[in-house]
């Protein structure tokens, strides 16, 4: 996984109520939706709004939001961040890369703050695919296909640990490259 | 042991008395609750965001309490800052000091005051206008002195939380209200930047009694046992909340890199150690090693880096190790909030430093 991924990765699963995934422009929008989903963690039931408001309820379902206000979508979840506090599952917000939503971020402090380091860039996202594979065996013992057929075989115990290993493996054999 | 990164939770303020809080080295909580105590009317809390301002203010209300009814308005909790009004603060304050009333101090309250509580509660004047026929204001005074008269503290000190996320010109009209009521309740309240720093902070400074700026914790190796105080102090809330009896001997210089990396700023502490426990948790390891830090850094160094615009640089280079007073203003009220420069108390008065995180782009010269 390049080091971009691995931050959308990482963010996903890091307990932020919120975080921001760039897009370049909107033919590109879906396809990053699609990355988003394809590392989400299996067992979450996403849901996708446009309306800001949905932010604020449902608190343990994960939400892509991509909203047509941008920057008055960032001035709202700003303002009102620590309604977003208490939420198990968090808010995916999509911002145009250089847009008004990413100025607006900009000068929101108390929200940018809290999205410190929580921010996937795709267009930076290359993938060693070789690499990835060779670290995955290192850590595991065995490539991604023969160890997700363990797995699905019930031959690996389900821990924590082994969880982690199957998201990356899933990954690593489903996409090589998640750009 | 595979530990659970998501409860170091750092966009989430402690509450009061909560056994999650350690006491920062030097100043805090304890120190605004002193002033209080000792007869200051009105204290304004500034500072870095995720400094821990919504913390210490928490843990000021804990120590107050005893001497004084403290009660903590949140008003970012329950309004919308963005088109708060005067009205909806006084009503706000004035349901929150009738709700310790009921609830921790078990007071009966006169069945007048009940009735009109009860009717804002049911349908605030945001929502019908007309319906509450005295003013908030007169609504909040007639609780503030029915509480404060039938309680044994006999005071009341409010701890306002939320204001830094207003319009400037809207925290200042509101922080002009609430200094109104001084000599009827203490008041502590979390200003943004721009009312306490700088031109525009004459009114808000000369209305209070002391400001209380939360500076970044020292952490750097050079300074000495203040820095590694402050890595202790940051070491023992990740210990706390992690929930462990002790730091493993392996974690600690990860957690002390992530101090210093930190500038001594919590949130962005906790943020580091989160994401590198949660790389290492991608690299199917149970704890953390210097990569799973450094990945962390780096997704923090490019979010400042996002931060800068031009100019900011060359600032930042002339400002590290001075008082940064030198900066013109709008931009050092910028960078000063958003943390890109962090101001440190030290024996010799206070200095500034760049946030340890933009090594890079100074050493580089990166352009926004």
């Amino acid at each position: 996984m390049s080091r971009s991924t691995g931050t959308l990765w990482q963010q996903l699963r890091s307990g932020s109520p919120i975080c921001v995934v760039f897009y370049p422009h909107l033919a590109a929008l879906e396809r990053i939706v699609e990355t988003v989903m394809l590392l989400a963690p299996e067992e979450w039931d996403i849901d996708r709004a446009d309306d800001v408001e949905d932010a604020f309820r449902d608190p343990e379902i994960p939400l892509l939001l991509t909203t047509e206000d941008e920057a008055g979508a960032v001035e709202v979840l700003n303002g009102r961040r620590d309604q977003l506090e208490e939420r198990s599952a968090p808010v995916i917000l999509f911002l145009l890369k250089g847009g008004s939503g990413a100025r607006a971020l900009r000068e929101a402090e108390g929200l940018e703050s809290w999205v410190r380091g929580q921010q996937y860039d795709p267009e930076s996202a290359e993938i060693d695919v070789d690499q990835e594979r060779n670290d995955f065996k290192a850590a595991t013992g065995l490539p991604p296909e023969e160890w997700l057929a363990a797995w699905r075989h019930g031959r690996i115990p389900d821990t924590l640990k082994n969880n982690f290993a199957y998201q990356r493996a899933l990954l690593l054999t489903s996409r090589g490259d998640s750009t | 042991m595979a530990y659970d990164w998501t409860r170091l939770a750092p966009h989430r303020p402690l509450k009061p008395r909560d056994p999650l809080h350690v006491r920062r080295p030097g100043d805090g909580g304890d120190e605004i609750a002193r002033w209080i105590a000792a007869g200051a009317d009105a204290v304004a809390i500034a500072g870095p965001v995720g400094s821990g301002k919504s913390t210490e203010l928490a843990w000021a209300a804990s120590s107050l309490w005893g001497r004084f009814v403290a009660v903590q308005v949140p008003l970012d909790k329950v309004l919308d800052m963005r088109r708060i009004t005067e009205d909806q603060v006084f009503l706000q304050v004035a349901g929150r000091i009738a709700a310790v009333a009921h609830g921790a101090l078990k007071l009966p309250l006169s069945a007048a005051l009940e009735e009109r509580l009860t009717r804002v509660r049911s349908a605030p004047p945001m929502l019908a206008p007309g319906v509450l026929t005295s003013p908030a204001r007169d609504l909040l005074l007639q609780t503030l002195r029915e509480v404060a008269e039938s309680s044994h503290q006999g005071e009341i000190a409010l701890l306002v939380d939320g204001l830094e996320k207003c319009a400037p010109s809207d925290a200042l009209q509101i922080a002009r209200a609430l200094l109104e009521l001084k000599g009827q309740a203490r008041i502590v309240l979390i200003a943004p930047f721009t009312l306490v720093v700088g031109s525009g902070a004459h009114e808000l400074l000369s209305s209070v009694d002391r400001l209380f700026f939360l500076h970044a914790v020292p952490v750097r190796q050079d300074m000495g046992a203040r820095g590694e105080a402050g890595r202790a102090f940051l070491r023992e809330i990740v210990r706390l909340r992690l929930d462990l009896s002790a730091l493993p001997d392996d974690l600690v210089p990860l957690l002390d890199q992530a101090a210093v990396a930190s500038g001594g700023v919590p949130r962005s502490f906790l943020q580091l150690v989160r994401a590198a426990g949660t790389y290492a948790a991608l690299g199917v390891r149970e704890t953390m090693m210097a990569e799973d830090l450094a990945e962390a850094m780096n997704d923090h160094i490019e979010s400042l880096e996002r931060l800068l615009v031009e100019g900011d640089i060359e600032e930042l280079r002339r400002a590290d190790g001075t008082t940064g007073v030198e900066i013109p203003e709008e931009r050092r009220l910028r960078l000063l909030s958003h943390g890109l420069l962090l101001e440190y108390k030290t024996e010799a008065g206070d200095v500034v430093h760049p946030a340890p995180l933009l090594e890079r782009a100074l050493r580089k010269g990166v352009a926004p």
